[in-house]
């Protein structure tokens, strides 16, 4: 039954609730209409815009189709994990024979069936638009696969849902059900004033364009609307790759990590999300898009500094990301302690293992940052430099990469020292350190040396506003600054950070492991 | 059939279950008793593979739980104290749902369903929706899905807890023929005088500590070594006190009109030749009646009542 999803217990299951009461038949029909009226709206008022009307309801069409599919998916899997949690029901389903991942599988293909449904059900009108020769078949076929991808990827996004139930002071259950919705709020209001200020044009060259291109059909649908979907590319090392095949390659590595990390909640509540070996597979190919795509960008006249700094904070963020994922909490360092810390051997334990402490996962992300840089980005732009484009000077490199591993290893110190000691609510301390890390340091420089003359403050004002990693990367990707901040300073803070981190989180691994050991003692174990 | 050594369950601060070591025989109706936050939720769910202990080995059937849980998952049957089913769903699909879950065979599926619904009397409401189920009957629903997949062990967390009184003669039914089936059933409930109707054997946890454990009359044995012995006679009572106080075993005697009550320090088995003894005696004898304190005796006695 492994890969016969048919007969998944759970989508026979919400099929048979889902259409008991209601057919899908008349949903199918009722969305069959509102197509057919938008379609007749389009055709009646096609002088008001510049575009055949076929491909104008087809582009209608498609970006209906995404929105109800995605969705769908997203809602209906979230609320029906929501709802399993609370009611306690996900136990039974957890000491079944399924494997975790069939659930995961079962709950993305049987709770949103409808919006596979609707999804079909578009298919006639797309033909009729094809027809028409608004586009070509094979366009038409990939902009249906990325259909389906984007609410497998959609589906896979509502499964994330934390395991344990737990209750507040007044012994009300909590759960994260407007987790889902919060993240639809949030997202247009990240996206909304970008595109307003910024127009489409991001979508082409920028950075988070590139992010856009390779996860989602916007850039597709886009292109669509100019009559050239293909257009929409990921460029990298100067090869082209087009959105509309990209696209759901990623979202499928992207639906399939969600996946493997939430059967792993399923299987153990306990381990962190997920393995640090997939971490460091995400890493290395975050890092060659990355480096992929800055020389790119170097080879259409960019200048080096900036592309550094910008793979600097991109390595940065994406290695602090991928740390929540792995850092072991109070209970799992615990647990660690009293299972596995004198079964497994330390070194596969430390870089591999699930529950120790992530101290030498952080040297491997430096080193991955490192060395992808060098070999992608930098050893490229020496073999191909042009007078005008000047390669990357080592110096520069050494500058960045130092700062952006100093960083990689306090920050990461901090967190698995704030999550170690604090339980809990250390996810919270360490998001307000960070926070103030950024901060302060501006705000400190403009209460105290703005009334001195800005010549004698100048030195001071620099040093004190480059121990913010925020300001250091903005001073280097901005165009506005006259010069980059120093890095000295702000190495030595971090330095000074993660000794102080490094030096708290053994302190209180040894106690607790004490502690252990006196209790084992006590059970006549050892 | 199951094995639990040296197992330690923490939540934070508090500990939960400590360094418990229980050996649980196959076809053993078994019984947790303890007050609530004793620890026995905590050891079902431990041992139904839904919480990870802190330390120790647990195994069921030969398989390691923390090892390997999905294997042990088909030999396991679990009910939980707070059990709740999916609303919308008829009974009937609800347990074809967890069949399939369990990979049951579609020839054996339609058969085994009907069974379980026969087991718990629940054939009349195979098509009824669960949401329209009275409480009792839900129970017994969940109860048949924990049979479903012919389970070696049955976890049972306050199975009767919400059931009626025939309710529950018809459950005590139920776990009497799973007995005689030979399946293991380890259940938690707060209902003494029925455990000692069904569970053969019994563990009684206070503060996530094993306070006692084994057999019925082992336990009882154990905590309870002084019997209680009355002796009802229709005259002749002066007599029985001076045969009963010329006995070593025998300690305590006091007499009525028609009755002669003393302590018991030897073994049950020595009681027949004190029998023996009387009859020929030529005392005549109404009743002649051991005394030992039952479950809830036994645990009032010995429990503390504290929680973890």
């Amino acid at each position: 039954m492994q890969y016969d999803f048919w007969n998944n217990p759970l989508v026979v299951s919400a099929m048979r609730l889902k259409y008991r009461r209601s057919s899908p038949g008349i949903t199918t029909c009722l969305y069959l209409l509102v197509l057919l009226t938008i379609g007749a709206t389009l055709h009646h008022y096609q002088e008001a815009y510049n575009m055949p009307p076929g491909r104008a309801f087809l582009l209608a069409i498609l970006g209906l189709q995404f929105l109800v599919s995605g969705g769908i998916a997203l809602f209906t899997v979230a609320n029906s994990m929501n709802a399993e949690v609370t009611n306690r029901t996900l136990d039974f389903q957890r000491i079944v024979s399924l494997r975790p991942y069939e659930i995961l599988l079962g709950k993305m293909l049987g709770e949103p069936a409808i919006s596979y449904f609707l999804a079909l059900a578009t298919l006639p009108f797309a033909v009729i638009c094809w027809l028409e020769g608004s586009v070509t078949v094979v366009t038409m076929i990939w902009f249906y696969i990325n259909l389906a991808t984007f609410t497998l990827l959609c589906a896979a996004i509502g499964t994330i849902h934390t395991l344990v139930l737990s209750t507040n002071t007044t012994g009300m259950r909590r759960n994260n059900n407007g987790s889902v919705g919060l993240a639809f709020i949030w997202v247009p209001m990240m996206i909304f004033p970008t595109l307003l200020t910024r127009g489409t044009g991001w979508l082409q060259d920028s950075w988070l364009g590139a992010i856009i291109n390779l996860c989602t059909p916007i850039g597709s649908l886009r292109f669509l609307f100019k009559g050239q979907p293909w257009d929409a590319q990921i460029t990298l090392w100067g090869y082209t790759f087009p959105s509309l095949v990209v696209a759901p390659l990623m979202q499928l590595v992207l639906a399939y990590w969600i996946v493997m990390a939430m059967s792993r909640r399923l299987k153990n509540p306990i381990d962190p999300p997920v393995r640090r070996l997939h971490t460091y597979a995400a890493l290395i190919i975050f890092d060659l898009l990355l480096a992929g795509v800055c020389f790119t960008q170097w080879q259409q006249g960019m200048a080096t500094g900036r592309l550094l700094a910008q793979f600097g904070l991109s390595h940065l963020i994406a290695s602090l990301v991928l740390l929540i994922g792995i850092t072991p909490v109070k209970q799992v360092l615990v647990s660690w302690l009293w299972r596995f810390q004198t079964r497994e051997p330390w070194l596969r334990s430390s870089c591999l293992g699930s529950r120790s402490e992530i101290t030498l996962v952080l040297p491997i992300y430096c080193l991955l940052g490192a060395v992808i840089v060098f070999v992608g980005f930098a050893l490229p732009t020496n073999f191909t430099r042009t007078p005008v484009n000047a390669a990357v000077r080592y110096d520069s490199l050494l500058e960045v990469m130092a700062v952006t591993s100093t960083l990689i290893l306090a920050l990461g110190m901090l967190h698995q020292g704030c999550v170690a000691i604090a339980g809990r609510s250390g996810l919270l301390i360490y998001a307000a350190c960070l926070l103030l890390i950024n901060i302060l340091p501006p705000i400190v420089a403009s209460l105290l040396l703005y009334p001195q003359s800005l010549r004698t403050a100048q030195g001071l004002l620099s040093i004190v506003v480059s121990l913010s990693p925020g300001a250091y990367y903005l001073s280097h990707l901005t165009r506005f600054t006259l010069q980059p901040l120093p890095c000295e300073w702000l190495i030595a803070t971090q330095i000074g950070m993660l000794i102080g981190c490094f030096w708290m989180l053994r302190r209180w691994l040894n106690n607790q492991q004490a502690v252990v050991a006196t209790k084992l003692a006590s059970m006549e174990v050892l | 059939m199951i094995s639990i050594k040296h197992l330690r369950m923490e939540y934070g601060d508090t500990v939960a279950i400590e360094n418990l070591h229980l050996e649980i025989a196959r076809g053993e109706v078994f019984g947790l008793i303890g007050p609530n936050g004793a620890g026995k939720t905590t050891l079902i769910r431990v041992l139904a593979t839904l919480l990870e202990p802190t330390y120790g080995q647990v195994t069921i059937g030969g398989v390691d739980l923390l090892a390997e849980p999905l294997k042990a998952h088909p030999l396991i049957g679990y009910m939980s104290d707070f059990f709740s089913l999916y609303d919308n769903m008829r009974a009937w699909e609800y347990l074809d749902h967890f069949a399939r879950c369990y990979r049951i065979a579609p020839a054996r599926r339609e058969r085994l369903i009907d069974e379980a619904l026969e087991l718990v009397s629940l054939e009349v409401r195979r098509d009824a929706e669960i949401n329209e189920l009275s409480r009792g009957m839900r129970q017994r629903l969940c109860f048949a899905k924990s049979l479903l997949h012919e389970p070696q062990v049955l976890l049972l967390d306050e199975p009767a807890s919400g059931l009626d009184p025939a309710g529950r003669v018809e459950f005590r039914e139920m776990i009497k023929q799973l007995h005689q089936m030979g399946r293991t059933v380890l259940i938690s409930s707060h209902i003494l005088t029925e455990m000692t109707e069904y569970c053969t054997s019994i563990a009684i946890l206070e503060q996530g500590q094993l306070l006692a454990s084994g057999r019925i009359e082992e336990v009882q044995n154990y905590l309870n070594p002084e019997l209680r012995l009355r002796i009802e006679v229709t005259e002749k009572t002066e007599q029985l006190a001076a045969l009963l106080e010329a006995e070593s075993a025998v300690e305590q005697v006091t007499q009525s009109a028609t009755q002669v009550e003393c302590q018991w320090r030897d073994s049950r088995e020595a009681l027949p030749e004190l029998h023996r003894k009387i009859v020929q005696a030529d005392i005549p004898i109404v009743s002649f009646a051991l005394e030992g304190d039952n479950l809830e005796d036994l645990y009032m006695r010995i429990s503390q009542h504290r929680t973890s």
